[in-house]
């Protein structure tokens, strides 16, 4: 607004100033009903907001279906059955560290459409390992597979990573090992392993927990079940709880009590007389019998990540004997040490062996 | 009306109160027509921007913050509302060039002759001769040296250059004081 003033304007200022005209017309009605219509508009526009993000969302949830059914029918007339590891249609995205980023490679392989372990597709009788028919065991279409993985970097002694799988029951992948996690349409949930791997199960009667190793497979109700599977053999230690193991040839059946190892390979299933030192990291339990330091110290570097330097490579010849309790690998070393007359030290976390070595 | 009455109205309209709206359009409406009809010569269109003033006054009267009086307000709506309706009849914009001027300026006026001017001369025939200005002037004219707005806002209200206002008003005022008066019953 302008502040200079001149006569001109003050006489029009003070001749307008009180100006009023009395209107030939009473218009406040249309005012009023002209305001009333705003509001009923606003209204009307919230109304059709709704409206209209009601249509959206109908819209793209029929996108949504149609695109699924039209991916089944694909599906059915191109591919075979798929299993976890085969599935071509697998979408893989990260899932959360372990405990260092860089030693992780743990994978989410997931089908296209979602998880249904809806009633109507369980067999009505209650899946059991033991009449487990070729049938059950296909892993049906539609289905997610949730694939855990553990690259060579990652061990996890110190710091294990308890991964939950989505039946609340919780696992520890060991490095250089594989889950592959399926709720069937069965009606059971179904772990096809590669490598060692820990099962917290949680128990569930309806939908019993079924191990899938490459020479046989373990129902297991509640309990902790380490195994290591691989094309040479499966073994495994029961440490709570019971497990039915299945040989997928033989068919021999053997109930496993807790503290009891198997190990079952081509030719069938054979009691172990001690843990296998595989699981030393849950066992905390090393058993030797006239096995090489080499082998030893393998499985130190294995189960608790020790870092071990010999300054004599014909250390590695020597025979040890005996049983390690303790998950101390400081005591570990001191009593193999002692025994083979070695000398220990320890710099920077690294342990040292010094001394004389054995011929082979 | 006093502020404090005026408060409680705003108030009831804020809340849809058909009472209180009728009650400040009672208020307000001759005040607003007079308004009105100095950038409107044609009566139904100048009362057509007032009711359309008052739709608006009471669409967005939630906005409105008590500060300054509640006339004033409805009084810049309705100023807004016949700028509007100005723009949408205009055919022609008078593009006034300061050069073009002429040189021969009417001697201003003296406080003797704005009093004998404001007596001879009632608010209906002065709104009457602001009214016989061309469109553009007449416009000019009132926002300047009656609403006091200055030549740059009003050249961004009208979309006109500043000095085109300038010199819009300076043509308006020069004629609109010479027909003043002529008017008037004495001539100086």
């Amino acid at each position: 607004m302008k502040q200079d003033k001149d006569l001109f304007e003050e006489l029009l200022q003070s001749k307008f100033k009180d100006d009023t005209i009395i209107s030939s017309r009473d218009n406040f009605n249309q005012i009023f009903d002209a305001v009333q219509n705003k509001s009923d508009d606003k209204k009307l526009f919230y109304w059709y907001a709704i409206g209209i993000i009601l249509l959206m969302s109908i819209g793209v949830f029929t996108l949504y279906y149609f695109k699924n059914i039209k991916t089944t029918k694909e599906k059915e007339v191109t591919t075979e059955i798929s299993t976890p590891t085969e599935n071509k249609n697998l979408v893989s995205k990260p899932v959360d560290s372990v405990y260092n980023k860089n030693e992780k490679e743990i994978t989410v392989d997931t089908l296209v459409q979602p998880i249904q372990t809806n009633k109507e597709n369980q067999i009505p009788n209650k899946v059991d390992v033991t009449t487990l028919r070729a049938e059950d065991e296909i892993i049906e279409k539609g289905v997610i597979t949730i694939t855990y993985t553990a690259s060579s970097k990652y061990a996890s002694t110190e710091k294990t990573k308890y991964n939950q799988l989505p039946d609340s029951s919780t696992i520890v992948v060991r490095k250089n090992s594989k889950v592959n996690f399926t709720a069937t349409k069965q009606g059971f949930r179904r772990a096809d392993i590669n490598g060692i791997v820990f099962f917290n199960v949680k128990d569930n009667e309806n939908q019993p927990f079924i191990i899938f190793g490459k020479h046989c497979k373990i129902q297991v109700t509640g309990n902790s079940f380490a195994i290591h599977s691989n094309t040479k053999a499966d073994i495994m230690t029961l440490i709570q709880g019971t497990a039915k193991v299945v040989h997928n040839k033989t068919k021999q059946i053997k109930d496993l009590t807790p503290g009891e190892s198997l190990k079952a390979n081509n030719n069938g299933i054979t009691t172990l007389k001690k843990a296998p030192n595989q699981f030393a990291w849950k066992t905390k339990e090393l058993n030797y019998d006239n096995a090489l330091v080499n082998s030893v110290i393998q499985d130190l570097g294995d189960n608790y990540d020790a870092k071990i330097i010999l300054k004599n490579r014909d250390i590695l010849n020597c025979r040890y004997s005996g049983t390690f309790t303790d998950d101390n690998i400081a005591n570990i070393l001191k009593e193999l040490t002692t025994s083979l007359k070695l000398k220990l030290s320890k710099k920077d976390g690294i342990f040292l062996i010094e001394g004389k070595g054995c011929d082979l | 009306m006093n502020k404090q009455e005026q408060g409680k109205l705003v108030k009831a309209c804020k809340k849809n109160d058909r009472y209180a709206m009728e009650k400040i359009y009672n208020t307000f409406m001759p005040r607003m027509l007079a308004v009105s009809l100095r950038y409107c010569k044609n009566r139904s269109d100048a009362e057509d921007i007032v009711q359309e003033a008052f739709i608006k006054v009471f669409k967005s009267i939630k906005k409105y913050k008590d500060q300054g009086t509640l006339g004033s307000w409805i009084e810049r709506i309705v100023i807004n509302c016949a700028i509007d309706h100005w723009h949408k009849m205009k055919k022609t914009v008078l593009v006034d060039n300061a050069e073009l001027i002429e040189e021969r300026e009417p001697h201003e006026l003296n406080e003797i002759e704005q009093q004998e001017l404001a007596k001879q001369l009632s608010t209906e025939k002065l709104r009457n001769l602001i009214n016989d200005l061309p469109e553009q002037y007449k416009y000019v004219l009132n926002l300047y040296a009656i609403e006091g707005y200055s030549h740059k806002e009003i050249g961004k209200i009208l979309k006109i250059k500043e000095s085109t206002s300038r010199s819009n008003y300076t043509r308006a005022r020069k004629k609109l004081l010479e027909n003043m008066r002529a008017k008037g019953i004495k001539k100086y």
